[in-house]
């Protein structure tokens, strides 16, 4: 719903990082060179950021 | 072989060390020493006070659980703890940056982690206690990312006819050719994929190792600096093996 703090595999940090990349993504950036710019180098931590799918503001619409 | 080590370089907060002359399994006492046994401070315990949010108390204190928090492992031991407050209220993101701490030098690493998102009226309340403590009991008491391979050496064969296939192939382009042989321009980006190998129709090319040289990455996730984190994770390691040397004189003299 909302990204995940650290990578599941290797315990990185890389929700401070999402921001940015999602940024650079919609200014329609390739994620490859967003990610490689990022500094997100292991193929682990990469497919947190790439796969993300952000649901909490649908979500928020079921609490008052 | 004397034991040698370098630094290769340092990207972001990760760094790449040479060492050479080392075996594995003491490389890998090293390293399961700092996973294990080098305490850094990580929220554990926490009261919700208020919490509006779509998130569930349970899932809020997991995220907050998962946060790296800056060390000073000078002022603070195994077991310390420290005190912590997060109270925002909605509209709009809540950040890592919006907890405070008691202590001034202790903060969270990164300031724009996404905590939770508020509506408009939603309040959030929570006291946190960050708790020093070591890898052992959980991974959030990491204080850094260590791993390490051996230093890949790729050499061609004497039916090598130079076809270029090999360096074509390579995803990382480090092979090149010198003297009519194919050789690792930059073994230390070398990923060790074998690509070069498969493409090679005359199987004119080996990927070995190097024995006793690895390639050693670090990278810290508590804010302590790296030769901090290797100082403490093998002084643990020397305290364990006074500690089991005496126990095995024990043993002899009973
Ligand atoms: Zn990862």
């Amino acid at each position: 719903m909302l990204i995940p703090i650290r990578c599941f595999s290797c315990g990185k940090q890389l929700a401070g990082l999402y921001e940015q990349f999602k940024q650079r993504i919609e200014k329609g950036e390739k994620p490859e060179k967003a990610l490689d710019e990022l500094g997100v180098k292991r193929y682990c931590c990469r497919r947190m950021l790439f796969t993300q799918a952000d649901l909490i503001d649908e979500i928020m619409q079921y609490k008052s | 072989m004397a034991l040698r080590i370098k630094k290769i370089d340092e990207k972001g907060n990760v760094s790449r060390y040479l060492i050479k002359g080392i075996t594995t399994p003491l490389l890998n006492a090293i390293r399961r020493s700092v996973i294990q046994h080098v305490p850094c401070l990580a929220i554990d315990k926490i009261t919700i006070y208020e919490n509006d949010s779509v998130m569930f108390d349970e899932f809020l204190g997991h995220r907050l659980a998962m946060l790296p928090v800056k060390t000073d492992a000078k002022s603070y031991k195994k077991g310390d703890r420290v005190k912590m407050v997060l109270q925002k209220e909605g509209p709009g993101m809540v950040y890592s940056k919006d907890i405070k701490c008691t202590d001034p030098k202790i903060e969270i690493v990164d300031k724009k982690i996404p905590i939770v998102k508020l509506k408009k009226d939603q309040k959030l309340k929570i006291e946190m206690q960050a708790i020093m403590q070591s890898g052992k009991e959980h991974s959030k008491w990491q204080p850094a990312i260590i791993s390490y391979q051996e230093l890949p050496n790729v050499y061609s064969e004497k039916n090598c006819n130079q076809c270029r296939e090999c360096i074509d192939a390579c995803p990382k382009s480090v092979l090149e050719i010198k003297a009519k042989k194919v050789v690792l321009k930059e073994p230390f980006e070398c990923i060790l994929c074998g690509a070069c190998r498969d493409a090679c129709e005359r199987d004119a090319l080996a990927i070995d190792v190097e024995k006793g040289s690895f390639l050693l990455y670090i990278e810290p996730v508590a804010g302590m600096p790296v030769n901090e984190v290797i100082n403490m994770a093998i002084a643990e390691l020397q305290d364990k093996n006074k500690q089991f040397a005496k126990l095995l004189q024990k043993v002899k003299g009973g």
